[in-house]
């Protein structure tokens, strides 16, 4: 327990800091859109499922408000963390992860399987980045530019959660 | 009363959810408007901390663009040299009097002193963008002055630590910036905001449509605030059309700064603001 603990904050810190500084300092350009790649909602996704959904929430806001501070967006992030974090315990269900099952703590590609992985981060990070979007235009006017950021902000980030999930090896 | 406990309890993490999502919605109109939030944006101590390392790295990989853009406002400040000007006319008293550096005691004052920064952090991605800067309030930052470029004008300091200064870009969706076409040496003004998602271009309003403008006019900041200084470039006209029963122009201005690779800017101290201000408010 004590070790999964360690593992979560390791893991916290790391995908800060692959986002703030590697992922902030690629420029995606789409069409004329700025786009960003988001990386970090993997470490709400790997997040104990035996986690109580508050917790979840919780912890959805203090990644956010963190990486709030390196953007200059105060709530934007965290918006959508939020969002993640309430979201990710029906998504396991949804896909077919059995949460009360303690065999597997760590929802990862090692423990689920990457077709499952897979399907439960796209989900997650699809509507991860739209709820940014919304944050950040912050009025349904722009609808449409909202679903175009999201949509070519999901195509960019989802390979790079994948990558993260191939290169990353948690059993525990 | 108890049903309504145990409502609550079994519903507590949607509750909490939508609790979160007040504060974080709040956290951002919050910051909209009053800009200053210090204690969440990256002009913070730790935030500005980490970004001043990251940009001693990236400074080496950028050395060639610094130097172009030192070398072309090099270049803008020979130009104005007196020595760089020659003198056509027989009557050199005439010229004199053009040129501040020869005129003494009161008759010329210092309008705006400059605070030389490097930009840390720099968003162009949001619907309302900012920038930090290396330089706060030891070094004479303010709140609402202006900051310009070799290039043009880049935004205005929200908000203002120490050591550090975060800027509202100049593309953001609640800036307005007045700007001047000059057509035929008159000069029409109007009203700058960035409506689009493009950092490449703002949109001009209310310079009226009996104004001969051209596509590449240049469009400089006229100097009616207080806080960018007269006679600074913003873009050049891209593309512009009077909407019908309109009495003004669309146009569409393409900036000459590249708000993305930006560097070195200038916070520009207006000497004289707070005479104007006073001055202003009278009226009201």
């Amino acid at each position: 327990m004590n070790n999964q603990l360690q593992a979560n904050i390791f893991r916290f810190i790391l995908l800060v800091l692959l986002q703030i500084l590697i992922l902030k300092q690629i420029p995606v350009e789409l069409a004329s859109f700025r786009l960003l790649i988001f990386l970090y909602p993997t470490f709400l996704i790997l997040l104990p499922t035996n986690t109580p959904s508050q917790v979840m929430i919780l912890l959805g806001f203090l990644i956010g408000i963190t990486l709030d501070i390196f953007y200059d967006s105060p709530g934007v992030h965290a918006g959508a963390s939020v969002f993640s974090g309430f979201i990710r315990g029906a998504s396991l269900r949804l896909f077919g992860v059995d949460v009360d099952q303690v065999k597997i703590p760590t929802p990862s590609r090692a423990n689920i399987g990457f077709g499952k992985y897979a399907r439960i981060s796209a989900f997650i990070l699809f509507f991860h980045i739209f709820v940014y979007y919304v944050f950040d235009v912050f009025t349904f006017v722009y609808i449409g530019e909202i679903l175009i950021k999201t949509i070519g902000s999901f195509v960019i980030s989802y390979p790079v959660v994948l990558a993260f999930a191939l290169i990353s090896n948690v059993k525990k | 009363m108890r049903s309504l406990i145990l409502l609550i309890l079994k519903r507590s993490s949607l509750i909490l959810f939508l609790i979160m999502e007040l504060i974080c919605a709040l956290l951002v109109i919050n910051y909209n408007k009053k800009q200053n939030e210090i204690f969440l944006t990256s002009s913070n101590f730790f935030a500005g901390k980490l970004y001043s390392t990251l940009n001693v790295a990236k400074e080496y990989f950028e050395l060639s663009d610094v130097a172009d853009s030192l070398s072309y406002e090099n270049e803008m400040l020979r130009n104005q040299l007196a020595s760089s000007r020659y003198i056509n006319i027989p009557f050199q008293d005439t010229m004199r009097r053009v040129l501040p550096d020869s005129l003494g005691g009161d008759s010329v004052l210092v309008h705006f002193t400059y605070i030389h920064a490097t930009v840390i952090n720099n968003s162009v991605a949001s619907s309302n963008n900012y920038l930090t800067l290396n330089r706060g309030r030891l070094h004479g930052v303010e709140r609402s002055m202006g900051v310009v470029s070799a290039h043009g004008i880049v935004g205005i300091v929200t908000a203002v630590s120490n050591h550090f200064s975060t800027v509202k870009s100049i593309l953001s969706r609640d800036l307005k910036v007045s700007g001047n076409i000059f057509v035929d040496g008159t000069p029409f003004s109007g009203s700058l905001t960035w409506q689009s998602h493009d950092h490449r271009f703002m949109n001009m309003d209310y310079v009226p449509k009996y104004a001969k403008i051209e596509q590449g006019d240049s469009v400089l900041t006229s100097g009616f605030s207080t806080v960018f200084p007269e006679g600074y470039s913003i873009g050049k006209v891209d593309t512009f059309f009077v909407p019908p029963g309109s009495a003004y122009y669309k146009i569409r201005v393409r900036l000459e700064e590249d708000m993305t690779t930006i560097r070195r800017v200038y916070v520009a101290n207006n000497l004289l603001k707070e005479e104007q201000l006073k001055l202003e408010s009278e009226n009201e």
